[in-house]
């Protein structure tokens, strides 16, 4: 009878223990109203090196603070949103030839797992490994992010307004535009054929 | 000795040797005016700005032109032919 009584108490604080875990993890809302959030792109050709940023960042990502291994979700970029210094080079970034930006809206990265991990002072670092999606070609990537956590923050942010957690995320990565499809092998006197790409965002999580 | 005969400059060489000037040092002047920017023109300008809680960096634009090197060695490259254009109209002795 006690072996009985110790398995169910050990069952159920293990139960609750899963639980308990469960419920740290956070579900972190990246659509900013403050247009902080950015990607920038940096393509650096011998004839021209062009560089530019990108504003229109949403997504949500579930990420638990004492399991960061469990990290999941999406991050969308708008492809109209890609902004260059000259109109002349945006218009043709944009444009059928390069972006298709019309048939091909978005830029998504969908994260499926998290390895490496390296736990630092607000966060970690760690391998990223996802779905990367650009003018409709989806390819598997493994980039480095840092997972900044900053407990309580939300209503400073917000003046106030809303009481929660921010989780911000940088990484930068380089892609290779002929794997895309953007003009294979073409313009690489202007147009460089890897893309540096650097991402910092902010994800909040409310307070229920 | 016989003095030589005057010598009158033909209105075009003078015309185009001004134009050269006026091409090479307005668009200098211009150049410099907009930041002496050593890349090609900018429709817009960024400003870098850092987000006081998140730390994260990013850029706003302010929208304002600044003239690229490739408009100032257009006009420099025009006030050149200008100035090479001024020797084809020779001097007339009068």
């Amino acid at each position: 009878m006690q072996t009985v009584k110790t398995l169910l108490l050990t069952c159920a604080s293990l139960c609750a223990g899963s639980l308990s875990l469960q419920a740290e993890a956070k579900t972190y809302d990246f659509e900013d109203p403050k247009g902080v959030n950015n990607v920038s792109f940096l393509l650096d050709a011998p004839l021209e090196s062009i560089s530019g940023n990108a504003k229109g960042v949403s997504g949500i990502v579930s990420f638990d603070s004492t399991n960061p291994n469990a990290v999941s979700g999406t991050i969308t970029i708008e492809t109209t949103s890609l902004t260059a210094t000259n109109n002349k080079l945006q218009e043709h970034m944009l444009g059928k030839g390069w972006l298709d930006a019309s048939n091909h809206p978005t830029i998504t990265f969908v994260a499926k797992s998290v390895s490496k991990v390296e736990e630092f002072k607000d966060g970690f670092k760690a391998q990223l490994t996802g779905d990367f999606t650009l003018k409709g070609v989806t390819k598997e990537l493994t980039v480095p992010v840092t997972f900044t956590y900053l407990p309580g923050m939300l209503g400073k942010r917000s003046n106030g307004a809303m009481e929660g957690d921010l989780l911000v995320l940088r990484s930068t990565f380089t892609i290779n535009r002929s794997d895309y499809g953007i003009k294979p092998g073409q313009n690489s006197d202007k147009v460089a054929e890897e893309i540096e790409l650097r991402l910092a965002i902010a994800g909040a999580a409310p307070d229920a | 000795m016989t003095d030589l005969p005057p010598i009158k400059s033909s209105p075009f060489r003078l015309i185009l040797r001004i134009l050269a000037l006026i091409l090479i040092l307005a668009s200098t002047v211009f150049w410099i005016s907009t930041g002496s920017h050593a890349g090609f023109s900018k429709d817009r300008v960024e400003i870098p700005q850092v987000d006081p809680i998140t730390q994260i960096e990013y850029v706003d634009y302010e929208e304002r032109f600044v003239l690229g090197v490739e408009y100032l060695a257009l006009a420099c490259g025009l006030g050149v032919t200008s100035f090479g254009l001024s020797f084809a109209f020779r001097r007339k002795a009068k």
